[in-house]
């Protein structure tokens, strides 16, 4: 799981949730306006009932005044009147926004009107004088006609109250319905991310634990090797050197001892002996020390150093090897170099133990601001198993491929095996670039004779480490 | 024992015992027993009857010959020298057996004596330690030389 591929989730997951956010306030909002449109609905409808209330409790009044003549009961109907006519008011701006409704309470307002004068008619009338019955009768049933208009009106006024209060009860819940949608959405989407993140980190942790356990793995590997590397080096050092140096100076004690009382033969025997082991110790020495670093790396570069460790390989190990190292190549910087050698011994090393090769050839080309280093086998391959872990896990061959691959890796190169049943090919692809400024100094560091004294040469005992790149510390 | 011991003979320049003194070396490495055999050969009436170069072979020169002394290194395939010096004094207790080796560790010494070995002695000093030592011997005295030791 990569750096990108999180911020990719964590972007879409805020993104998401504001998306989220914007959409149940939305919904909310209009379940909110829906729920306003409703209790005005029920506010119209009460302001309907009043009108008609109020209607008849004027015309009731009136009656009551023309058969008692009482004063209170004309005060009633004039109360009433004007509650009406407030009423009414109120109603019409409250349906402003519906013109069906405004038609409707202008023809109520002027059945209102006519009613208003004929009661007025006849309050007059009584007030006058006797009552005239006819005349009263007359307005009475004017009164009645309008009234019942008025009524007819106000019930369809109220059917289309009721008609709007449905429709609205009906977006209303809807909009519940929508809010309750977008929350289980969210709660589902933000499980779906919290799981998704919860595998990454799952997967994440894995991949750590398995990076730790390659490193301590591999750091043990290194250890490992280093003392086998040691335990050789004791090992030639003890029987070239020690035991024929051991056998000098029993030697020479002999010709000290016996002075000028020994047999001309004698000594002759005794001082050949001994100089062919000095001679031997000088060899071997100059060999252990070249094998564990080339002088010939450092002071004439790696096509030098390249051909005598390839000599002295094939009198070894008896496996022919061609050199072809293009000849426009001259140096490469010091640690190109270092590393295409150790490549070369690590892969002729691993051909002469286990592949059973008899031909080896070994390239170094340049392609464009590329040096191509390749080492190809005729031997029976490495096996697919551990080829395989060595290219998933970088595990499961020895040290050598791996510690090989940390060089190259260590200059941004490139480090490829390809193996089959009838060979190997190894590739190191290191970027080319010219010497850095800081050359070697061979002649110096080769006639100044003492190892300490000089930086380009490596003392002893890291020299023991020189094989493995990976050496920590 | 006493057979081996020819009486006298003629005595060389300053060193050395007048007892015939049959000895065995036991090495792995030739140059080390050519320079062993110039060394033992200084004294005229010592005499190297046999060389071996692992310690089974020493064994059975040792078994074989009966040596007055063996010369052991530590360090040999197949059989090493303490296990070689254990097996000796078994198949030819009469044996002394003298270390030599460039192991220079007092613990190495330590197991040298444990293991029953009669004398030590250090191989970058043999020029001037292995006759002492042999003479030592062949007077059935120890010798563990400090010369060359590590403490």
């Amino acid at each position: 799981m990569s750096e990108r591929q999180s911020w990719i989730i964590f972007v879409s997951g805020i993104v998401i949730l504001i998306l989220l956010g914007a959409g149940t306030a939305a919904v909310t909002s209009r379940y909110a306006a829906s729920e306003d449109r409703v209790a005005h609905t029920h506010q119209v409808e009460t302001l309907i009932v009043r009108v008609r209330a109020s209607l008849f409790t004027a015309d009731s009044a009136r009656l009551a005044f023309l058969l008692t003549g009482d004063e209170a009961r004309l005060q009633q109907y004039r109360a009433e009147l004007s509650e009406l006519t407030r009423h009414l008011g109120n109603l019409k701006s409250l349906t402003a926004d519906n013109p069906s409704q405004q038609e409707r309470i202008a023809a109520l307002s002027l059945l209102v009107e006519e009613d208003r004068s004929l009661m007025e008619r006849s309050v007059a009338l009584k007030q006058s004088g006797p009552a005239d019955e006819t005349k009263q009768k007359d307005i009475e049933q004017q009164c009645h006609g309008i009234l019942t208009r008025a009524v007819t009106l106000l019930g369809s006024m109220s059917e289309e109250e009721a008609r709007l209060m449905n429709l609205r009860v009906g977006t209303s819940t809807a909009s519940y319905r929508n809010i309750l949608r977008v929350l289980v959405l969210a709660g589902l989407i933000v499980l779906i991310f919290l799981g998704l993140l919860f595998r990454m980190l799952l997967k994440q942790l894995s991949v750590r634990k398995q990076a730790e356990a390659a490193v301590r793995q591999l750091s043990l590997r290194i250890l490992q090797l280093r003392d086998a590397e040691q335990r050789k080096l004791a090992r030639e050092l003890h029987d070239s050197l020690g035991q024929a140096l051991a056998a000098v100076s029993m030697n020479l004690s002999v010709l000290k001892e016996k002075g000028d009382n020994i047999a001309p033969e004698k000594r002759a025997a005794l001082l050949t002996d001994s100089l062919q082991l000095v001679q031997q110790s000088s060899s071997e020495t100059r060999t252990i020390s070249h094998l564990l670093h080339p002088p010939l790396l450092d002071e004439a570069g790696f096509d030098s150093a390249a051909r005598w460790y390839v000599d002295g390989f094939t009198v070894r190990s008896k496996i022919s090897v061609a050199l072809e190292i293009s000849s426009d190549m001259g140096r490469l910087p010091r640690k190109t170099e270092l590393v295409l050698f150790r490549a070369l011994q690590e892969c002729l090393t691993n051909i002469h133990k286990h592949s059973g090769s008899t031909r080896v050839i070994v390239k170094l080309e340049k392609r464009g601001s590329f040096v191509d280093f390749s080492v190809q086998d005729n031997g029976r391959g490495i096996p697919a198993s551990v080829l395989s872990e060595f290219q998933t896990t970088g595990g499961g061959s020895g040290i050598g491929l791996m510690g090989l691959r940390e060089r190259v890796n260590d200059l941004n190169g490139e480090f490829k095996v390809e193996s089959n049943a009838s060979g190997t090919q190894i590739h190191v692809i290191l970027p080319f670039t010219e010497p850095g400024t800081s050359p070697s100094q061979p002649e110096q560091s080769r006639h100044t004779g003492s190892s300490a004294a000089s930086p380009e040469k490596t003392p002893p005992s890291s020299l023991m480490k020189a094989p493995v790149a990976l050496s920590p510390g | 024992m006493m057979a081996h011991r020819r009486g006298l003979a003629s005595p060389p320049q300053g060193i050395g015992s007048f007892l015939t003194l049959r000895i065995l070396l036991v090495d792995d490495f030739p140059a080390v027993r050519q320079g062993l055999k110039h060394l033992v050969e200084m004294n005229e009436a010592w005499e190297v009857v046999a060389e071996a170069g692992d310690g089974q072979e020493g064994l059975q020169e040792a078994e074989r010959l009966q040596p007055d002394v063996a010369v052991v290194d530590i360090g040999m395939p197949r059989m090493n020298g303490l296990e070689l010096t254990r097996a000796i004094q078994k198949s030819a207790p009469k044996t002394k057996v003298l270390i030599l080796t460039e192991q220079n560790s007092q613990h190495m010494m330590q197991e040298a004596r444990n293991a029953g070995a009669d004398g030590y002695v250090i191989k970058s000093h043999a020029g001037s330690e292995l006759l002492p030592a042999l003479e030592a011997l062949s007077e059935e005295r120890p010798f563990f030389s400090s010369k060359g030791i590590d403490d």
